[in-house]
């Protein structure tokens, strides 16, 4: 069996995040108070295989990254498939991305738009949110690192950066 | 929400390295199989399954690296492992 190297990686979640779930088709708002993480390699191969279980203050189940989301349009777009927008919107002239409650992007596709006047901050949340082919980003987070360091919730696989590409983490 | 945060920290063994521990007042060495950190707010448990011994949780201040470490006491027995 090989040896793995550098594990655990760091979860999604952390304690004391507030996620989102479906229970019995409704949409459920949790707060973390305990992450399980189980690093094991049964294809014995060098990645070997990482499982996060979270458990929450509201009630007393115990769920996978995979059954959680960051938002509510997170969890939607998750359960979707596919973005929220079918059509890709044309202009955000005027749209402000900052504040609480109304920064939810999460499986936006905001592909091709020039994003250079909105305002970007720790509100946003950009999981599964696609910026492919964006024709500008404010400077402020015009890179990944300072993307990712900004806003309040991206995903490493599902956001999409501007050259088309998963923004990775940090 | 951005893969950040204290824990877990790396463990100091990983999946698939030989270790050293005492079981059933014998020294053992064993394959790693499986790690479980279980994180709450400010700190992080670690346990260590072993092949040999699965199902059977060790807290890291009983698994060691190197054999040298518990040969103090089970010296004719580690010499044998």
């Amino acid at each position: 069996m090989p040896v793995l190297t550098n594990k655990p990686v760091k979860p999604k979640y952390t304690v004391g995040d507030t996620v989102f779930a479906f229970d019995s088709g409704s949409i459920l708002q949790l707060t973390i108070v305990q992450v399980q993480i189980i690093v094991t390699n049964p294809n014995n191969d060098s990645n070997g295989l990482q499982t996060n279980y979270y458990t929450f203050s509201e009630n007393s189940l115990k769920l996978s990254e995979a059954q959680l989301a960051s938002s509510k349009n997170h969890l939607l777009g998750k359960a979707k498939g596919a973005y929220l927008n079918d059509v890709p919107f044309e202009s955000v002239t005027g749209l402000q991305f900052d504040n609480p409650g109304q920064a939810d992007l999460a499986c936006f596709n905001l592909a091709g738009l020039d994003l250079s006047a909105v305002v970007i901050n720790a509100n946003t949340i950009a999981d599964g949110m696609s910026l492919d082919g964006n024709a500008g980003l404010p400077t402020a987070v015009d890179t990944k690192s300072e993307f990712r360091a900004v806003v309040k919730s991206y995903d490493e696989n599902t956001t999409i950066w501007v050259d088309g590409n998963p923004i990775g983490r940090s | 929400m951005k893969y950040s945060g204290t824990y877990p920290s790396v463990t100091s063994l990983q999946v698939g390295a030989t270790a050293y521990i005492i079981y059933q007042n014998l020294p053992r060495e064993v394959t790693i199989d499986k790690t479980e950190i279980v994180v709450t707010s400010g700190n992080e448990k670690v346990k260590y399954y072993f092949v040999e011994f699965p199902g059977v949780g060790f807290d890291p201040a009983n698994v060691f690296a190197d054999k040298a470490t518990i040969k103090t006491d089970f010296q004719t027995d580690v010499d044998g492992l």
